[in-house]
């Protein structure tokens, strides 16, 4: 038997029988890309919504064993002060975030703003970071010392005290700060890389 | 990628979108599956489009894609593994269908392995042994004794059936 394959290959047909562009596809495969890449991004936002929510959560747990002690409690508030608004403001950048790209054909405007909502997200809670890890020091030695009984006056005039905070201060705060900002970058760094090379792709294709 | 260039890439597919249709229906069956590998042709070969040089045969750099493509998908987890099996619903009887010799190739290609599919269907489509040879990465010698011995296994193939 002598099949014949040139003309057999030649019955094959070669379309898929579906009515759908070239340009539609590729719009399709570049929206399945970046839903991806934005459901990954949402979620790690979503982690740090969880550190933070456990903070505060510790804090005010801490804040109701020491009722009696206002000034502890003094502390407690002005850390509360600056984390409240930062989960806060966090978390409406990440409500603000969709799952997916919605096929309205405004696929560059979507991530356009996409990313600069989890820039500003992570731009603020560095902030935060930034505040927290300069403050802690201080705030823990106040802490410990109003454990102790102690208050103000005999806080601030021991100037022994003082100096080795401020040498704790200044030797850790920068350790603290570029220690930080690694872990971030390790922790998100290649994830928002790749976040921004897909989007200057995403951001060509999508042009009309 | 320019606008221009995008446009160009965008001609240039609507030209041969029947290879990667055809790359596509030789390894997978599910239609929803053969969509998604479109779409991921599609996409690998946009991002590639900066890279492809204007002297070359673009259906050659095409099919390179699409091939590729379709190799590395075999490679996710539990992807398109029910299409590579030949289920007992796949065999036809070639008599009642010898008028539909593109569809008995079709069954036949799917009864070998992955690569032999690649060569003989670029064979087919009409790309010389060079050709081959640059897509496949195999030697030029190396494809006119494979594809020999492929058309024998698939007449064998066929005639069993």
């Amino acid at each position: 038997m002598n099949f014949d394959f040139d003309k057999a290959w030649g019955e094959i047909q070669s379309k898929s029988g579906e009515p759908t562009s070239p340009e539609q596809l590729l719009e399709e495969a570049l929206r399945k890309k970046s839903k991806g890449t934005m459901e990954q991004l949402k979620n790690r936002l979503k982690i740090k919504l969880y550190y933070l929510l456990f903070f505060i959560t510790s804090l005010s747990i801490y804040a109701l064993f020491r009722l009696n002690q206002p000034n502890i409690l003094m502390l407690i508030g002005v850390v509360m002060l600056y984390m409240l608004p930062t989960g806060i403001i966090i978390y409406r950048y990440w409500r603000g975030l969709k799952n997916y790209p919605e096929m309205d054909g405004k696929l560059v405007d979507t991530l356009k703003f996409y990313k600069k909502s989890v820039k500003k997200a992570l731009r603020v809670e560095e902030n935060f970071g930034a505040f927290f890890i300069v403050a802690s020091p201080l705030i823990g030695f106040l802490i410990a010392h109003f454990e102790k009984g102690g208050d103000w006056e005999t806080f601030a005039s021991d100037p022994k005290r003082l100096l080795i905070i401020l040498i704790i201060v200044l030797v850790y705060a920068p350790i603290g700060l570029l220690g930080s900002r690694w872990m971030n970058k390790k922790a998100y760094g290649e994830f928002l890389d790749k976040l921004d090379g897909n989007i200057r792709e995403l951001e060509i294709a999508a042009k009309a | 990628m320019s606008e221009r260039q995008k446009e160009e890439f965008l001609e240039l597919i609507h030209q041969h979108e029947g290879i990667m249709h055809k790359v596509t229906r030789l390894y997978v069956d599910d239609p929803e599956e053969r969509k998604d590998l479109v779409q991921e042709i599609l996409f690998q070969a946009f991002r590639s489009f900066g890279n492809f040089r204007r002297e070359a045969n673009f259906s050659t750099w095409l099919y390179r894609i699409a091939l590729n493509t379709v190799l590395t998908w075999f490679k996710k987890p539990n992807v398109g593994k029910q299409s590579r099996e030949v289920k007992e619903s796949d065999l036809i009887d070639t008599s009642e269908h010898k008028k539909d010799q593109g569809e008995v190739l079709m069954w036949a290609l799917k009864q070998i392995s992955e690569i032999d599919r690649m060569i003989i269907s670029l064979s087919l489509e009409g790309y010389k042994n060079e050709e081959i040879a640059t897509i496949t990465g195999l030697s030029k010698n190396n494809i006119a004794v494979k594809i020999h011995r492929i058309k024998q296994q698939l007449t064998q193939i066929i005639q069993k059936a």
